[in-house]
């Protein structure tokens, strides 16, 4: 799949192609065949000049110019406008300029190619070699009426018909395989820049799972050493609000990593899931307002007290976010009580509570420095 | 279409398509000491439930998601605007709780917002304080209306506090005098009170909606000079 700045390289090759081939066409036209048609106009007079012809040519030049390098051409409208009316001028030319087929004042032959070239630019090459072989058979045919079919003279059109098409076909293909070229160098360079950002993400993901790994060994192989020890007793409630709140964190710590939109709620739902498991009805409620990505040091100081309340509730609790400003408050309602007051893990993150008959109140707040952090 | 002169109990249309939750729904309306609700019909689309008696009952409770077997279930969060603009009094009654939808349907002249799943014990209340036309804010309404309003800071905490799932009690012990006493729940309440009123007049110009804005200038929760696109219903 070509990507789009791989497109982009490949267009601009073949844009600086189209140019050449533009270049190549007026110059020819201008240095090559205008003195051609002046010196004919003063020996022959202007009728016989294919002075008309060479206008018309320059026109359709311009209009070729002008519609391929605004990324037309695609279509064969272009091309059906224009080549029909190079070959009608070179079977006039040929008929009309004084000293036949090849005399000297017979210019549209050879000089069909390059507008052919600009004109068929966004199409095939085979298009291009019809067009090519169009042009020989209009040649052969206005020998065949200017009574030009000897030897000498088939000879000399055969290399005057190869020699005025295969610099063309040369830059046709030229240009194509340039432009096709730098694709490909585009593509393997945006492969490897992404091999190399696939790697940094790797390493970033392997570095927060060890920090992870170290969080996870801190909370629960302490409490798993202890139980095994037989210094925690499991029946007691205090033991079982621990190993509950280790069993939580251990879900954040999971899904911390995970490439989600709203990371915050990500980890919440993780954690009301825990709590579900143990059969308490936690009800999560939607954020109200746009929830900003936090760092994940502040995402854990912002669900830590919930995890916590979650451990000492009894049946039900009410989770809620709110983004007001550049403050984000995360709170919990449940029939839960705890031992002792919680405290915040973060400088920028605020702890309140708040119990009333049975219910427990937590409030996380984390404060934004400006409206641009959020 | 209901009256405010209720010496009676509120009239209710229930638009409701599971036969567990109308049940539900008469069961706590039976529960009530008081008798304070009486269901009048009950519907499992609006055009059922509006047909007979149901069209003149005070309050209409709406589920967001009807449907039938047939044709699968189908969100009628744009019919509330509809009844709305037909004088109704509606109470939306959904577990869509997403504040972005709360909100939506609020704006479209909705009284009330009940969450399905949590707030069935405020559902009689609800109800009568609608149809009162009283400014009353549910929980879950709460964080609907927390944004799409200019508020003061503390009709703004008033309201977190109130989504957050706490009692006026409590946040009034956390909303503190210059002082530093609490204030009182009676003002909790008005805070509330004048947010609720605020969206009202902020949002679409309603029967229910003036009525509510009539009702807190009548009470001082508000004066009628603080209402910026007041204007006198009928028009």
């Amino acid at each position: 799949m070509t990507s789009q700045s791989a497109a982009r390289v490949e267009e601009g090759y073949d844009h600086a192609g189209l140019w050449a081939a533009i270049i190549v066409m007026f110059g020819w036209q201008v240095i090559a065949v205008l003195p051609t048609v002046v010196s004919g106009w003063r020996v022959h007079g202007l009728v016989g000049t294919g002075a008309e012809i060479w206008l018309i040519y320059t026109a359709l030049g311009g209009v070729s110019a002008w519609v391929t390098l605004h990324g037309g051409g695609r279509s064969l409208a272009l091309p059906l406008l224009v080549c029909p009316v190079l070959l009608v001028g070179v079977a006039i030319g040929s008929l009309t300029i004084p000293g036949g087929f090849f005399g000297v004042y017979n210019w549209p032959f050879t000089a069909t190619g390059w507008f052919a070239l600009v004109a068929l630019w966004r199409r095939r090459l085979p298009e291009l070699l019809a067009f090519f072989a169009a042009n020989t058979l209009v040649g052969v045919a206005m020998l065949a009426a200017l009574h030009e079919t000897d030897r000498l003279s088939l000879a000399r059109f055969i290399t005057e018909a190869v020699s005025s098409s295969v610099l063309e076909i040369t830059i046709f293909v030229g240009g194509k395989t340039v432009a096709a070229m730098a694709r490909r160098g585009a593509e393997a360079e945006e492969a490897l820049a992404r091999a190399r950002i696939a790697r940094l993400a790797a390493d970033a993901v392997q570095a927060a799972r060890r920090v992870n790994y170290e969080s996870i060994k801190g909370t629960v192989a302490q409490l798993l050493e202890r139980l095994a020890a037989g210094e925690l007793d499991i029946a007691e409630p205090v033991t079982r609000q621990h190993v509950a709140v280790a069993v939580t964190r251990l879900r954040r710590y999971l899904v911390e990593t995970d490439e989600v939109p709203d990371q915050l709620s990500h980890e919440l739902h993780a954690c009301a899931d825990a709590a579900e498991r143990r059969g308490i009805a936690v009800d999560l409620m939607a954020p109200v307002g746009s929830v900003p990505q936090l760092p994940v040091d502040v995402r854990r100081a912002l669900t830590d007290p919930v995890i916590q309340v979650l451990g000492a509730t009894a049946t039900r609790a009410r989770i809620t976010v709110v983004a007001a400003g550049t403050q984000i408050a995360v709170a919990v309602v449940a029939d839960a009580s705890l031992q002792a007051p919680m405290q915040a893990t973060h400088d920028a993150v605020q702890v309140t509570q708040d119990a009333e008959g049975g219910l427990l109140w937590v409030q996380a707040s984390w404060t934004g420095r400006s409206p641009s952090r959020l | 279409m209901g009256s405010s002169q209720l010496d009676r109990p509120v009239s209710i249309t229930l638009v409701e398509d599971q036969d567990v939750v109308v049940e539900g729904v008469r069961s706590w309306v039976a529960g009530d000491p008081e008798n304070r609700v009486l269901i009048v019909a009950v519907g499992r689309s609006i055009k059922a439930a509006l047909q007979g008696p149901g069209r003149d009952a005070d309050v209409i409770v709406l589920d967001l998601e009807l449907g039938t077997r047939e044709t699968g279930s189908e969100m009628v969060t744009h019919r509330v605007a509809e009844l709305a603009a037909e004088g109704f009094r509606v109470v939306v009654f959904s577990v869509h709780v997403e504040p972005l939808i709360v909100q939506a349907v609020m704006k479209a002249g909705a009284c009330a917002f009940l969450d399905k799943r949590t707030e069935r014990d405020r559902f009689v209340d609800t109800i009568v304080a609608v149809a009162h036309d009283q400014p009353f804010v549910t929980p879950s309404m709460a964080g609907g209306l927390l944004h799409g309003v200019q508020l003061s800071k503390r009709e703004q905490e008033a309201l977190q506090h109130l989504f957050q799932g706490m009692s006026h009690a409590s946040i009034a012990r956390r909303l503190t005098k210059v002082n530093g006493e609490p204030v009182s729940a009676v003002t909790v309440k008005d805070y509330i009170g004048r947010a609720r009123a605020k969206f009202a007049a902020a949002h679409v110009p309603c029967k229910s909606n003036y009525a509510l804005l009539a009702r807190c200038i009548e009470i001082g929760l508000i004066r009628p000079e603080e209402i910026e696109d007041y204007h006198p219903w009928p028009p």
